[in-house]
């Protein structure tokens, strides 16, 4: 099957699927303009997120060009990206200040 | 394009034409729900609390629930108190009069003698006010006169692709009309409020919106608790948000893009017109009752999961990002905003349609919630009861 997933900006690190995904399953996406397509690796429900680059453990999670947490382990890309593996960061508020 | 409503005495403008049947604590509340079952075109709001609190939880009380009497869809308020509580008919009838001059009646069991002629007497005037109310006819009024309360609940990832930002563009082409929208739930920026600083209109609007961030994650680190651990919410998580930042990013798109103007306090009325802000929960129902204490007369508020909750004073306009929840909750959604993220509408095509549905519940189109009576009411308390 293919899957029509959204990237909300260029530097997001996952996209969100429209629709339930099996694994093996090819989810597709818009890049500036172009079709990009990655393998998932595994079932991803509805308007949740597959990486579409390697993550490693701690690092920043992008989606809507921002950082929407850390990860808490090694994810591939094609993998499910979910509150099991990712966590929220402190704010450091004084600083935006 | 404009709309019509009712004109009221202080110079805002209702869009429903109801009479307030006020409970200034817990124990008048159960009184003020017999009253107003027994007078058709009244309604009540219901109250927890109202005694045995501290300072700052009986300014809460009497700022919201003077603010529910002050909102342009309450014809007059019919005040019930019992005497001896915390938050003082006296201190409520004040509260309610700085705030407008609307017709007020104002009753106290224990002066009354009991609760059969606290009834006896305020069954009388809540239909001598509703007879009065059914007297104002409706006049157009430009859209500049509305006043919206946006909101989100049961959020799911559809709300911040597809709902949120349908809503913020509604939010965009009221305060471009010379209305105001204001959005709520201060948890819901949090991981986000860098972005929402941006659209201050002054530095000070932009250390304000950072500061209610600073200040909410404080307030709870000194009960040693953390907003994480109940948000995302469990049904969040499921939809496929899985942080706050993921959560709030989403959620600020409800809030449009026009300067903010100003940053109020929990259920206070705003002395400015434009984009506002208010600092509340991000728990829907206490937050919604805020808005509509601060005098918003519609609500719109995303869901994802799905939601059933209402407001008695405001009519509540629910819209989803989910074409699946909106088939499977036609009772409760309003309005399917889906189109968006099949591709089959633009955010601002079907902003467009939202804000004509907006238009139409002002003209009196009675929303799902509304159909069903829902009164849903919730208030932020500062600490425990004392």
């Amino acid at each position: 099957m293919r899957i029509r997933a959204i990237l909300l900006q260029p530097v997001d690190k996952v996209v969100t699927v429209v629709d339930d995904v099996h694994a093996g399953d090819t989810v597709f996406y818009q890049k500036e303009g172009q079709e990009v397509e990655v393998e998932a690796r595994e079932e991803v429900p509805a308007f949740h997120k597959v990486a579409v680059v390697d993550l490693k453990d701690g690092e920043e999670v992008i989606k809507y060009g921002q950082v929407i947490g850390a990860m808490m382990s090694d994810a591939k890309k094609g993998d499910w990206i979910s509150h099991k593996n990712v966590r929220s960061l402190p704010r450091n508020y004084d600083e935006e200040c | 394009m404009n709309f019509f409503g009712y004109e009221r005495p202080d110079g805002r403008v209702g869009i429903r034409n109801k009479v307030l049947i006020l409970p200034t604590c817990a124990c008048s509340q159960e009184t003020c729900r017999i009253v107003s079952e027994q007078v058709e075109g009244t309604c009540y709001v219901g109250n927890t609390a109202g005694c045995s609190e501290v300072e700052e939880n009986l300014k809460i009380c009497t700022e919201m629930y003077s603010g529910f009497a002050a909102n342009p869809n309450i014809y007059g308020t019919v005040m019930i108190g019992l005497g001896c509580e915390g938050c003082t008919p006296e201190s409520m009838k004040e509260a309610i009069l700085k705030k407008t001059n609307k017709p007020l009646e104002v009753f106290v069991i224990q002066e009354e003698g009991g609760t059969v002629n606290t009834i006896n007497k305020a069954v009388k005037a809540a239909r001598k006010m509703v007879q009065d109310a059914s007297l104002v006819q409706k006049k157009e009024f430009p859209l500049s006169e509305l006043f919206l309360g946006v909101e989100c609940g049961g959020s799911d990832a559809t709300s911040g692709l597809a709902a949120n930002p349908v809503v913020g563009n509604v939010s965009d082409r009221l305060v471009d009309a010379g209305g105001s929208a204001v959005m709520s739930e201060t948890t819901e920026f949090i991981g986000a409020e860098h972005i929402l600083a941006k659209r201050a209109a002054t530095p000070e609007i932009k250390k304000q919106i950072i500061g209610i961030c600073k200040d909410l994650e404080e307030h709870l680190a000194n009960v040693n608790q953390n907003l994480r651990t109940g948000q995302p919410t469990p049904g969040n998580k499921e939809g496929g948000i899985s942080t706050i930042e993921e959560k709030s990013l989403g959620c600020i798109y409800k809030g449009g893009s026009r300067p903010i103007v100003e940053v109020l306090e929990y259920a206070q009325m705003p002395t400015k017109k434009g984009a506002l802000i208010m600092d509340s929960p991000g728990f829907d129902v206490a937050s919604v009752t805020a808005m509509v204490a601060g005098g918003a007369q519609a609500i719109i508020f995303t869901t994802g999961r799905g939601t059933p909750t209402g407001n008695i004073i405001a009519p509540v306009i629910k819209v989803t990002g989910n074409s699946k929840t909106f088939q499977r909750m036609k009772d409760n959604i309003d309005f399917d905003a889906s189109v968006v993220l099949s591709g089959e509408q633009t955010i601002d095509q079907c902003g467009q349609a939202l804000f004509e549905e907006l238009v139409a519940v002002a003209n009196g189109k009675v929303t799902k919630a509304e159909a069903f009576g829902f009164n849903e009411c919730s208030m932020q308390r500062i600490c425990k009861f004392i």
